[in-house]
């Protein structure tokens, strides 16, 4: 364990900020959103870096804190542009596989949050009850529905690789 | 995480988990550490300046090593704060002083995290402060005005979210706080001077972040409006009396003599 702060931020950064950046990305389907959420949640771990290093559950921390300033953030941004003005950041992007995008996007938010906090950000469902705020027993039948909705959605669209042979 | 119980673990054989992560599985975020390191340091230090609860037990029992710390990390907010209410550095120096004494005396009745005790050292400050006046109301010394452009000198001295303010002559800032009701003067004050954060400031006023926030924001507003009325210096000729500099007045005056 490194003594020196910044160099243990560091790798807390390393090892945490791709899942943290994944999680956020396929909640929102907005890099910019997911970039600047991420970038904002662990500049203030590290503003409050000495009781975050001897938090807990530090990932869970950062996730909740993106969480909850993409959702404040969005909300501005929403206030300032209307649907049709919206430069839609999300049609342009290359997604890798555009049916799961889909399907993603066709979940209701409550079941898209937990379904990515689960696969992307590797958090529990009782870690993901913390995080957004749910009843753990919540969560779970979020995480089930989801499951059921995407099975349902993707079972016509077996995946990347199938499509492109 | 090792010690989570297995059934909490998204089951890595679900098709639908493994899908999710395969599509993602090479996003990165493309922020550098660099520019979180950047923006962290818009975020005032965390409150507290270093010290940790052991200290403040320490401290409590009047070791003198904890005693020193707390002093060292709080004393020159607090001068910064007395010196920019009341203008006068002797008078400062002694209310920073007795405000410290008392805060230690007290210590044993404060029950707070150490997150909490610079809020709590600055409403003693605060207390005092108003002690201070009503001394010197009745003792009729010389009016506050007197003093501040000395008192502008220790505001914004130390500041880093208001650059701006930083920028400003002194004179000119305390010309302008004169404008401002008690209130905005107070929680500008706080937030300047003393270096403390909005939610401190409204745990130390009573009032809620969200009014400190406004007061401060109206007050810089205020600020910034009489400030940019004294911004050309041909103006400033123009209208004397809006001058705060007692010397560039007096040299105006030779000038016209």
């Amino acid at each position: 364990m490194p003594v020196d702060p910044l160099e243990a931020f560091g790798l807390f950064y390393k090892d945490n900020s791709g899942p943290v950046f994944r999680a956020l990305l396929a909640g929102t389907l907005n890099r910019v959103a997911a970039e600047d959420a991420t970038a904002e949640a662990f500049a203030r771990a590290l503003a409050h870096w000495d009781t975050i290093a001897s938090h807990p559950n530090p990932k869970a921390w950062v996730l909740r804190v993106a969480w909850n300033h993409h959702r404040s953030s969005w909300r501005r941004w929403e206030a300032r542009w209307s649907v049709d003005q919206e430069p839609s950041p999300r049609a342009a992007e290359p997604w890798v596989d555009p049916d799961l995008i889909a399907a993603i996007r066709s979940l209701p938010k409550g079941q898209r949050e937990v379904i990515v906090l689960i696969a992307l950000g590797e958090l529990t469902p009782t870690e993901i009850a913390g995080v957004l705020g749910r009843a753990v027993g919540t969560v779970r039948s979020q995480l089930f529905r989801a499951r059921m909705a995407l099975r349902q959605v993707l079972a016509d669209a077996p995946g990347p690789e199938g499509r492109d042979a | 995480m090792p010690d989570e119980l297995p059934e909490e673990m998204p089951d890595p054989t679900d098709p639908i988990i493994q899908r999710l992560q395969q599509a993602f599985a090479h996003e990165e975020p493309a922020t550098e550490l660099v520019e979180v390191r950047r923006r962290a340091a818009r975020y005032q230090p965390p409150p507290g300046h270093g010290l940790t609860a052991a200290d403040l037990a320490a401290a409590r029992r009047r070791e003198p090593a904890a005693v020193s710390r707390i002093y060292s990390a709080y004393a020159p907010a607090l001068f910064r704060f007395f010196m920019a209410a009341v203008g006068d550095r002797h008078q400062a120096e002694d209310l920073t002083g007795t405000a410290f004494v008392s805060a230690i005396e007290g210590l044993p009745r404060f029950y707070g995290p150490v997150e909490a005790l610079g809020g709590w050292l600055f409403r003693i400050a605060r207390h005092d402060l108003y002690d201070h006046r009503r001394r010197q109301a009745r003792a009729r010394i010389e009016p506050l005005e007197d003093h501040l452009p000395e008192a502008a000198a220790a505001t914004g001295a130390d500041d880093p979210e208001e650059l701006a303010i930083e920028r400003l002559d002194a004179g000119r800032v305390v010309a302008a706080l004169r404008e401002l009701s008690g209130d905005q003067r107070e929680v500008l004050l706080l937030r300047m001077a003393a270096g403390l954060t909005a939610p401190e400031v409204a745990e130390i006023l009573g009032k809620t972040t969200g009014a400190v926030k406004a007061l401060q924001h109206r007050g810089l507003a205020s600020l910034a409006r009489v400030l940019g009325g004294l911004r050309s210096p041909r103006e400033t000729q123009k209208r004397p009396y809006l001058s705060p500099d007692p010397a560039r007045l007096t040299s105006q005056e030779e000038e016209e003599r």
